[in-house]
């Protein structure tokens, strides 16, 4: 049984994990690392706290079940549920994003970037991307590490593609114009 | 760290006996966001349907009573209100739309343009069949304050530059006695007025006066209109296509208020 489960497509899944807990279980285990890092990347904060927010973005995947519309991937449904997630405790916490801790992500990257090419492992990246407004740093995040093409952003971000264009150009700009000042320093 | 975070969230999700939303309630949610986002396209139309309709029915004829100038009275007379009111609605309906699962796929400009000929189109429809009137009659029968919001209805509070207007509270052969809207009594001398055939001179009435202040209180008119606008209860936009003060068209005590 499990092995058929493993066969099927995350949508196909999204629509057994309705009747069968099984099914829910392999979309938590296919998604759980990648949302992690993706939640980590975005709100910069420890791992216990979130673990919090993580069972919370399940949580509500499995109440909107029914709310999946197969025209999307279900992939960036559930990256959406994610990122509407992390802005949601950044209000309910009343978080600024320039208050965010920075060395914490320079810290979690490392973890993350293990598996990456040796260009994404500098210290330096770690650190500019560290150093990025917020909502750069999700774009790059989604197109760099979570692999991402600007359709699945646009639905992730629920933005029109051309701003996900545009936020991206900006955020490479803005990337390597401190990529620059950090080399510069070194 | 992550082991076991599979089986945590589906015992919470059995203990909250959390279950997965209907389908229907996403339908109707969907349903909701055109509909709402339809309604303010329809308020949207209503509101071109009363500029156009103030425009149109303007007395524009008299404008040198207000200003030399015509470009200078267009300028005050505008229906501001409406077209503020028309981009608020549109505003709305983009927003809402926008906002919706998937607004975000669609074009902004695409958006716009689909919305502003939407609303235009069943604006001057609405407007051909009398609604715009209807509710600009209604606006400044039943509210003291709407002159302040459409200039071209509170001009008609100049006696200084020959524009009157109030109600009938006075009949006689002649003459007759109107209170204005600030609630001061006049006495007209109607001798040398022409009056519209669409307006009814009895006890109640609403009407329009051109003339001059010839004493304290005292007004003759050269011309009186009818305070309503176009022939709004048989939705003709002229006495002549309504019929008015004829026999066999609608009747003169429905036309004109």
């Amino acid at each position: 049984m499990a092995d058929n489960l493993e066969k099927l497509t995350d949508e196909e899944l999204a629509a057994l994990a309705l009747s069968d807990e099984a099914a829910f279980k392999l979309i938590i285990s296919r998604y759980k690392d990648r949302l992690f890092y993706y939640l980590k990347r975005l709100t910069l904060l420890s791992s216990d706290d979130l673990d919090d927010i993580l069972q919370q973005v399940f949580i509500k995947i499995y109440y909107n079940l029914n709310g999946f519309d197969s025209s999307l991937k279900f992939s960036s449904w559930a990256y959406r549920i994610a990122h509407n997630e992390a802005m949601n405790y950044f209000r309910k916490n009343k978080v600024k994003t320039e208050d965010l801790d920075k060395a914490v992500l320079a810290d979690d990257l490392s973890d993350l970037e293990a598996d990456m090419d040796r260009h994404l492992e500098s210290e330096t990246v770690k650190l500019v991307l560290a150093e990025l407004d917020h909502k750069y740093r999700e774009v790059l995040s989604l197109k760099y590490f979570a692999e991402k093409n600007y359709q699945e952003i646009s639905d992730i971000l629920a933005k029109p593609m051309g701003t996900v264009a545009t936020l991206v150009n900006r955020a490479k700009k803005q990337f390597q114009d401190k990529y620059k000042i950090y080399a510069g320093k070194n | 760290m992550l082991e076991k975070i599979e089986d945590q969230i589906i015992s919470k999700i059995k203990i909250k006996k959390i279950k997965p939303l209907a389908k229907t309630w996403f339908s109707l949610r969907r349903l909701g966001v055109w509909l709402l986002s339809g309604a303010f396209i329809v308020l949207g139309a209503v509101s071109i349907a009363m500029l156009i309709t103030v425009l149109r029915f303007g007395d524009f004829d008299i404008y040198r009573l207000v200003n030399q100038n015509l470009l200078v009275f267009v300028i005050l007379v505008f229906p501001y209100f409406w077209l503020l009111l028309y981009i608020v609605f549109l505003s709305f309906s983009f927003w809402k739309l926008r906002r919706s699962q998937y607004g975000y796929r669609y074009q902004k400009v695409w958006l716009w343009l689909s919305f502003f000929l939407a609303s235009l189109v069943l604006g001057v429809v609405l407007e051909g069949a009398g609604l715009g009137r209807s509710i600009e009659n209604y606006l400044a029968d039943n509210f003291s304050g709407y002159g302040k919001i459409n200039y071209m209805r509170g001009m008609w509070d100049n006696p200084e530059k020959g524009l009157l207007s109030g109600e009938i509270v006075l009949v006689s052969e002649n003459n007759l006695e109107i209170k204005d809207f600030s609630g001061q009594v006049w006495q007209v001398d109607l001798n040398a007025a022409q009056v519209d055939s669409m307006v009814q001179l009895s006890l109640g009435k609403k009407i329009k006066l051109v003339g001059e202040i010839v004493a304290p209180n005292k007004f003759k008119a050269r011309e009186v209109r009818s305070w309503g606008c176009g022939c709004a209860h048989c939705q003709a936009a002229t006495s002549s296509s309504c019929g008015c003060g004829e026999s066999g068209g609608c009747s003169a005590t429905s036309c004109g208020q």
